[in-house]
């Protein structure tokens, strides 16, 4: 069962944010949601993950868990990474093995090294990484990620990129960016998003093939960066 | 040191609670610390001895050494500890009592805003009435000997409760809505987001609240005269003009103060160190 957005609308004091607003998602493969910053994007992606409720319509969800990366970092200031990433898996697991579930997470994002620091001792990027282990450890149907990338430096994006290109094979992952590098080397699909009230200008859809062509990926970021406005584009 | 460090430590003495002097107090060695107390203690002595010898009434003033006199001759004599440890568990009591409804009743608030409704004008008007006039209805409602253990808990309560409350309103928003994403049970929720965010508003109404207690029991003691207590032997030391009395009751009641405030605190403070933003290695 794939993700449904039926027919939304939702208003934030006198701004109409979402319009009867639909759109179908995957059952699996990475879409992105791509717009500069005050598009909705990040509504979106709290309205799926049902922080907030719409006005009017229906978001469904298939059975299951949904996962997030926030934009900020949430994580507990007086926890390590390790125990912020095994606070998620306390419920369904004891104590022992969810510690070794939490640092096989934080290795699958190059961090094992610093279990036992405090965010408070851990750079922006690496901040990002602990929620992003968070998020992969608890696992479920459908990932939300909202700018998962940010401070993170060149190297380690391009070491997870293959990592969360796997995760895309067995779940939806979805991607909120305004970075088009980012959202040409991981969506399959890309809605570039206008308004408000938000509305998906365009629908472009990445085939495979693209992402192995250097020339037609930076095309295809080009394109994305000329759809932001002036102020926006990096 | 260079520009910078000098420029961060700068800060770092700005950001530290008590400012500037709170920091020099950080980087003095246990025995200059130790050294600064002894002076500050022997400055305030040398003003009492002053002060006793300028007025030269015992009425009026004791002076510091029969004060010690007194104590010591006081703490040979079985009544003594009688007194001192009868209000010592009336007060603890009644401060024991009062964090215990005070955080369930917070508690209790923040999950229900008709309850909220329902204790707030109670709270505020056992905040507004003088400690005196509960006594008094005290001393007509129980037997003397809980008068002190209800004067302290009504003092201490509405310090409690507020504070607690207070603490959970503050939780991390963000926090909870990451909880509520991940299903955390609402043990977890309570253990890593309300109970770290509670922890500093809750030490900060123990830290004022112990005071109090001392204050409001000793005084319901003074009014209710109950059997073997401290407040007992102020009255009868006010009643016989024994100023001496007066003085080595009351240094008995601020030690004690600042024993228990201490060890409570102090072991406040170590359970809470699990909650503490300092960047801990290992």
């Amino acid at each position: 069962m794939a993700v449904k957005i039926k027919n939304i609308s939702k208003t934030f004091k006198e701004y109409e944010i979402f319009h009867h607003f639909s759109l179908r998602l995957p059952d699996c493969g990475c879409v992105c949601f791509f717009g500069p910053s005050g598009s909705g994007k990040t509504t979106l992606l709290n309205l799926i993950a049902g922080l907030i409720s719409p006005d009017a319509g229906q978001i469904d969800l298939p059975p299951g868990d949904v996962s997030v990366v926030f934009q900020e970092d949430r994580l507990l200031p007086w926890a390590s990474a390790q125990e912020n990433v095994k606070l998620v898996l306390e419920k369904d697991l004891p104590p022992k093995e969810a510690r070794a579930q939490a640092l096989r997470a934080l290795k699958a994002v190059f961090l094992e090294e610093s279990a036992k620091k405090r965010p408070s001792g851990l750079s922006g990027g690496m901040r990002r990484r602990v929620a992003l282990a968070r998020a992969l450890a608890y696992g479920g149907c459908v990932l939300l990620l909202d700018e998962p990338f940010s401070g993170m430096d060149a190297q380690i994006k391009n070491a997870l990129f293959p990592v969360l290109s796997e995760l895309k094979k067995e779940k939806l992952v979805v991607l909120v960016t305004h970075y088009p590098e980012e959202a040409v080397r991981l969506a399959d699909v890309i809605h570039v998003l206008a308004g408000p009230p938000v509305r998906i200008a365009e629908s472009i859809l990445v085939p495979d093939g693209l992402r192995e062509d250097t020339e037609k990926s930076l095309s295809l970021s080009r394109a994305l960066t000329a759809r932001l406005p002036a102020d926006s584009q990096s | 040191m260079t520009r910078s460090t000098i420029q961060n430590s700068k800060n770092t003495q700005n950001r530290l609670p008590g400012g500037p002097a709170a920091a020099r107090e950080l980087h003095r060695s246990p025995l200059q610390k130790a050294a600064r107390r002894i002076l500050v203690a022997a400055i305030w002595i040398a003003v009492w001895y002053l002060a006793w010898g300028i007025v030269q009434q015992e009425i009026l003033i004791a002076s510091p050494g029969e004060v010690l006199l007194r104590l010591w001759r006081l703490g040979s004599t079985g009544d003594f500890w009688v007194s001192t440890l009868s209000s010592l568990l009336r007060i603890v009591a009644g401060f024991l009592l009062a964090v215990a409804v005070g955080c369930a009743l917070a508690v209790l608030c923040r999950l229900s805003s008709f309850a909220y409704d329902l204790f707030y004008p109670v709270i505020r008007i056992i905040r507004a009435t003088p400690v005196a006039s509960f006594i008094i209805l005290a001393l007509i409602w129980l037997n003397t000997g809980s008068v002190p253990v209800f004067a302290s808990f009504l003092m201490v309560f509405p310090i409690v409760w507020e504070n607690v409350y207070r603490g959970i309103h503050s939780a991390d928003k963000n926090l909870l809505a990451m909880a509520k994403v991940f299903r955390l049970t609402k043990g977890s929720v309570a253990r890593n987001v309300y109970i770290p965010s509670v922890m500093p508003y809750f030490i900060a109404a123990c830290n004022i609240g112990i005071g109090m207690a001392w204050k409001a029991g000793i005084a319901a003691e003074i009014l209710g005269v109950p059997l073997h207590s401290i407040g007992t032997e102020l009255y009868r030391a006010k009643i016989y003009l024994e100023t001496v009395d007066v003085f080595a009751w009351t240094a008995v009641v601020i030690a004690l103060s600042v024993v228990i405030e201490k060890v409570f605190i102090g072991f406040l403070k170590k359970a809470g160190e699990q909650y503490s933003l300092m960047e801990q290695e290992g």
